[in-house]
């Protein structure tokens, strides 16, 4: 870890270097102690922007960023030593840079839908998700009619922490659900599945999991007695595919991901560090328009909802992005995807339904490797980027971010939220994952089936 | 005029560690880190302690201080002057013993051969390399080891071209580590001597050889300084005096006092101002 100098290939790499330092002691000297609310430093996202356009080696910014945490912590006591284990528990001992194509192979995930009924009431197996060392069904519970349509009481404790019990099979838990199920697959395997997960009178929602899961390719699962048939086969009408992104400049592409990621976070200050950062390792001209575009789409985001003008004058996808902010007559409904990405830009998405209410849009997806909830901010210098872009067959455009969302280091999930809502005129929807170099389209005929 | 010794004008410092349940001191005076505690065989008493399996604190931070002299990491932790308190070291919770002492890192270039063998106690994986634990020894000793990383690499830079070819790779790979070094001791400076902790400062890290500056720049101050100055002016507690500010000092010919090239809040020209007797009195 004990880092000194690096030799520098080019004058841009010294002066990014010298720039991240900088950053650094900006921490140190501007304010100290004052910055502790802010989501996210300017040393780490002028370290983020180095390292995205090769201005900087990812160890040595990286390096560099841990030593100025470690300042800090020397002045205030406070333990950054978290950044140091989560990116150990990212990458291994070997650090940033150095870690090698993820095993995109080993995950599937499938659209369901399917309805076991019980005494107790509906078990409705939305997705299974199978990957090497687990299983997930992803469940919604509903009480029978014997109940009086109510599973009855919960207590607000249990609401509160989500139910979790590791009993015997069967076992019935809260208000009456079943704490595991029994799974079993097509080469006669079968594992216990805990749930987790929450609800109330009417609906419980949440999900069975089993560590180790049963045989990935498995053709059917058989839950409760009754066999449930997994095809790897999208919806109707559904098109996938993978491209590169349309701006091929590094600066350019970087400081829109960049002010996409910024808009959803609402954070403002990052947009200035992130382009000085750029300008410093050359990588954009202080005079490039896409840096007066930048800031004029966070300036009227900022605006939106007291102007009544947002947008306009921009160019899309902003323009429509920021026009629609407000929108609140979304259609009421769900179309089951089932549709997953080939490879691109190091990962892969199952996209496994989108759902629209009037305030929003959402789709239920599955990522590998695992990308951490947009709250963790830029924790690693080559933090991958994964911007969730939407555009409808009337170019209206939505940017998404994770809501309910789980991550683990080979894979996440959960859902996508995107605003503003759905043009309730709209008949397709593109889901466009988007990495810094590469997205992939997922194109949805939007027969709308009822949400519940 | 030659140059004095860097820790001229420095004072002595001192702190205590507990070390094998007695507290001993840890000197440092002229340059010199020392154990007084200890007897002269600092070698074999190192020895014995690992052949006993016993860490005695004092001699496991004069081998981490040898292998931190050249460090510029020494530099992104250390304190940026009287307005950047440093908060007392505290141990790992758990699974800690003492602090380590590794080889093969880059920051050892500058350990003196044939000092003491390396013994490793706690943590075999500390990413640290034990750099927190000598910032947080207190008594002035994080100060010195930092005077003592500046004048290294301060008199790295003023070795004329071609006399030094074999550093000249390194220290133009240092150049950023340093340029930073500088700016954020000046701009503590600054801003205290200004009173006001939202100057604007622009800095340039000249070469040693040219005159420093500075000058307004629009609400804020352009600076122009050389490495050096770290060495000369700031890690002597020389950046301000009287209500001015220190672009340069060096002894009086005379050798019993101190010379400073001065600048008032008006940035005007700058003016000489002379200590008569030296301040490490």
């Amino acid at each position: 870890m004990a880092h000194d100098t690096v030799a520098h290939d080019t004058v841009a790499e010294f002066d990014a270097e010298l720039h991240l330092r900088l950053a650094g002691e900006g921490l140190l000297v501007d304010h100290p102690g004052e910055d502790g609310g802010a989501w996210e430093s300017p040393l780490d996202a002028a370290a983020h922007a180095l390292v995205a356009v090769g201005a900087l080696p990812a160890a040595t910014a990286q390096a560099i960023v841990d030593d100025y945490y470690l300042a800090r912590s020397c002045r205030s006591g406070e333990n950054h030593g978290f950044r140091r284990h989560r990116r150990m528990a990212q990458y291994g001992a070997a650090g940033p840079g150095a870690a090698g194509p993820a095993d995109l192979g080993q995950f599937r995930a499938l659209t369901c839908g399917q309805l076991i009924q019980q005494e107790w009431g509906n078990l409705l197996v939305d997705y299974v998700v199978l990957s090497a060392d687990a299983t997930v069904l992803h469940v919604t519970m509903r009480p029978s009619a014997a109940l009086g349509g109510r599973f009855g009481r919960v207590s607000p404790h249990a609401l509160r922490r989500g139910i979790r019990t590791h009993g015997a099979g069967g076992q019935m838990i809260g208000p009456g659900v079943p704490g595991q199920l029994t799974l079993t697959d097509d080469r006669g395997t079968s594992v216990t599945a805990g749930f987790s997960g929450g609800g109330g009178d009417t609906e419980w929602t949440g999900e069975y999991e089993a560590r180790p899961g049963l045989a990935l390719d498995t053709r059917w699962i058989e839950v409760l007695g009754q066999r449930i048939e997994l095809v790897d086969e999208p919806g109707p009408g559904i098109e996938v595919w993978a491209e590169p992104v349309a701006e091929q400049h590094p600066g350019r592409r970087y400081l829109q991901a960049r002010l996409a990621m910024l808009l959803q976070a609402h954070e403002d200050a990052p947009l200035d560090t992130t382009i000085g950062a750029l300008v410093a390792a050359g990588a954009l001209a202080a005079d490039d328009p896409a840096i007066a575009e930048a800031r004029a789409v966070a300036r009227q985001h900022a605006q939106a909802g007291s102007a009544g003008s947002a947008g306009r004058r921009l160019p899309e996808p902003w323009r429509s992005l920021l026009a629609g902010s407000g929108r609140s007559s979304g259609p009421d409904g769900r179309v089951m995807v089932g549709a997953a990405t080939p490879p691109f830009g190091g990962m892969k998405v199952v996209v496994l339904a989108v759902r629209s209410t009037a305030d929003v849009l959402i789709a239920d997806v599955e990522i590998t490797p695992g990308v951490p909830h947009w709250h963790a901010g830029l924790t690693v210098v080559d933090e991958p980027m994964l911007i969730w872009w939407a555009a409808d067959d009337r170019g209206g455009h939505y940017l998404g971010q994770p809501g309910s969302w789980q991550s683990a280091p080979d894979r996440a999930g959960g859902q996508v939220e995107f605003w503003p809502a759905l043009d309730p005129a709209a008949t397709r929807l593109d889901i466009m994952p988007t990495t810094l170099t590469e997205r992939a389209v997922i194109r949805i005929p939007l027969s709308w089936a009822a949400a519940r | 005029m030659s140059r004095p010794p860097w820790w001229a004008g420095l004072a002595a410092a001192e702190t205590r560690l507990d070390c094998g349940g007695q507290p001993h001191r840890l000197r440092w005076s002229a340059g010199q880190l020392t154990t007084p505690d200890h007897t002269e065989d600092l070698e074999g008493e190192q020895i014995l302690s690992a052949l006993g399996g016993q860490s005695y604190p004092c001699l496991d931070v004069l081998d981490l201080w040898a292998g931190h002299a050249a460090d510029l990491r020494v530099l992104i932790l250390a304190s940026r002057g009287p307005a950047d308190p440093l908060a007392a070291w505290a141990p790992p919770q758990s699974g800690w013993t003492g602090y380590t002492a590794r080889g093969g890192s880059a920051g050892r270039r500058g350990r003196p051969a044939g000092s003491f063998a390396m013994l490793t106690h706690g943590q075999p994986d500390d990413p640290d390399d034990g750099l927190p634990r000598l910032i947080g020894l207190g008594g002035l000793l994080p100060d010195r080891l930092a005077a003592t990383v500046i004048a290294t690499w301060a008199g790295r830079l003023r070795v004329p071209a071609g006399a030094g070819a074999a550093d000249a790779g390194d220290v133009a790979a240092a150049r950023p580590a340093l340029h930073a070094a500088l700016y954020g001791r000046a701009v503590t400076a600054l801003r205290s001597w200004a009173g006001r902790r939202d100057l604007a400062v622009t800095l340039t890290m000249i070469p040693e050889d040219q005159p420093p500056r500075l000058a307004r720049d629009g609400d804020g101050i352009a600076a122009e300084l050389p490495f050096g100055w770290l060495a000369d002016v700031w890690a002597r507690g020389l950046a301000t005096c009287w209500g001015r500010f220190c672009l340069a000092a060096a002894p009086q010919p005379s050798g019993d006092g101190w010379l400073l090239s001065t600048v008032g809040p008006e940035l005007d020209s700058p003016r000489p101002v002379t200590l008569s007797a030296p301040p490490s009195s």
